[in-house]
């Protein structure tokens, strides 16, 4: 009798499924077929046996704190009221630290009160002095603190000043001459005052119809 | 006009409803992560690593815990969540494995019985991963905690009939692979 056809039943009559008669008759007379069928059963069992050890295996015995914790650590950090509480936090320290850092440097805010405080020097004391180094305020800033005195000063920015600088020390090593320089007055210049009379331009809806006509036809 | 204030009392509401839903899931803690360091370990067949997959399922659970309060759904979601962590954890299992084996010599095999089943282990294990993943996951799911077909078609969210000839499936193809 040929095996064949009863091969590929032998595994399905070894897991419990349900098979023809005669595929179990052929099992039990054949002595191949017969064999290959207890070792198909032999490995199932064993493979059922492993795989209920597999599924009996339990968790290590810190391994439900340790999820409890883990737990609990992802709770607080999700209640709705740290959401809010962190950012307002976060800039409660950003705004403390800045406090501190003011603090920690009055030596240079005095100095800025004291620039501030300071009269502007005049022109003449501007042209003595050394080129004034870099400042680093503003020039409104200094405008604004400069006191209300009637002398007459001019207030010029760092550019001028290092130029009217140059100037002094041209002037006193006699390099440039006094006489050399000559200041612009109204009188030696060429510009004229014109005069310009002022428009008339009259509401278009109240003027005539004939004026009108002139209007356009004027160049 | 009276005024309606009900900010007060919702806040208070949705904290009790959550002091509720922490107890209840505390309530079914243990049960769910027994399930899914069991579900894990039948992928990964490693302690640590499967406590480790477990936990990250769990967390998921929980923040997911308002939506899903239904008992049986939560554990279905949780098995299906703990087997694709559990999944993707292995694959990159096997990738280390191929690198380290390209490095490191293959130790030669003991003698005797317990040789014998290690080997078959290696061959049922080998057998498993190259099933199907559909049917795998009843293979794998229906030994756990003894889960009739049932339960396994509860937790996989399949019909019972369809659990049970993929279960038969499976187990008739990994004997062939283990004759």
């Amino acid at each position: 009798m040929s095996c064949g056809p009863y091969r590929s039943a032998l595994a399905d009559l070894a897991v419990g499924g349900v098979v023809a008669p005669e595929v179990e008759t052929h099992a039990d007379s054949c002595p191949s077929c017969g064999g290959t069928l207890a070792t198909l059963r032999a490995r199932v069992a064993l493979m059922d046996g492993e795989l209920r050890r597999l599924g009996a295996e339990e968790p290590g015995p810190f391994f439900l704190s340790r999820v409890r914790s883990r737990l609990a650590r992802e709770r607080r950090s999700s209640l709705p009221g740290m959401r809010v509480l962190l950012p307002v936090l976060a800039i409660l320290a950003a705004v403390g630290f800045g406090l501190l850092l003011a603090r920690r440097q009055p030596g240079e805010s005095s100095r800025q009160a004291a620039s501030l405080t300071r009269p502007e020097p005049t022109v003449t004391e501007k042209l003595a002095a050394p080129p004034a180094p870099a400042t680093t305020l503003p020039l409104r800033v200094a405008r604004a603190a400069r006191p209300q005195a009637p002398v007459q000063e001019v207030l010029v920015d760092r550019a001028e000043s290092q130029a009217l600088a140059v100037l002094a020390a041209r002037l006193e090593s006699g390099r440039t001459k006094p006489e050399s320089l000559r200041m612009p007055d109204a009188e030696s210049s060429d510009m004229k005052e014109i005069a310009i009379s002022p428009l008339d331009v009259r509401p278009l809806d109240t003027a005539p119809a004939s004026e009108d006509s002139t209007e356009r036809s004027r160049p | 006009m009276d005024w309606l204030i009900t900010l007060p009392q919702d806040n208070l509401l949705i904290a009790t409803a959550s002091a509720d839903l922490e107890v209840e899931f505390e309530r079914g803690l243990a049960d769910s992560s027994r399930l899914a360091f069991r579900v894990a370990f039948s992928v990964l067949r490693q302690r640590e690593d499967a406590e480790d997959v477990a936990q990250e399922a769990l967390s998921r659970a929980f923040q997911r815990f308002r939506s899903l309060r239904n008992p049986d759904r939560l554990r279905s979601w949780l098995v299906r969540v703990a087997w694709r962590l559990a999944l993707d954890h292995r694959r990159g299992q096997i990738r280390r494995l191929k690198r380290e084996q390209v490095a490191a010599p293959v130790p030669p095999p003991d003698a005797g019985q317990e040789a014998a089943a290690l080997e078959f282990r290696d061959r049922l294990w080998k057998a498993i991963d190259e099933l199907p993943e559909k049917l795998r996951l009843v293979v794998l799911l229906a030994p756990i905690q003894g889960h009739d077909l049932s339960e396994v078609a509860r937790l996989t969210r399949l019909p019972e009939g369809t659990v049970k000839s993929r279960l038969f499936l499976a187990r008739k193809r990994l004997a062939e692979r283990l004759l």
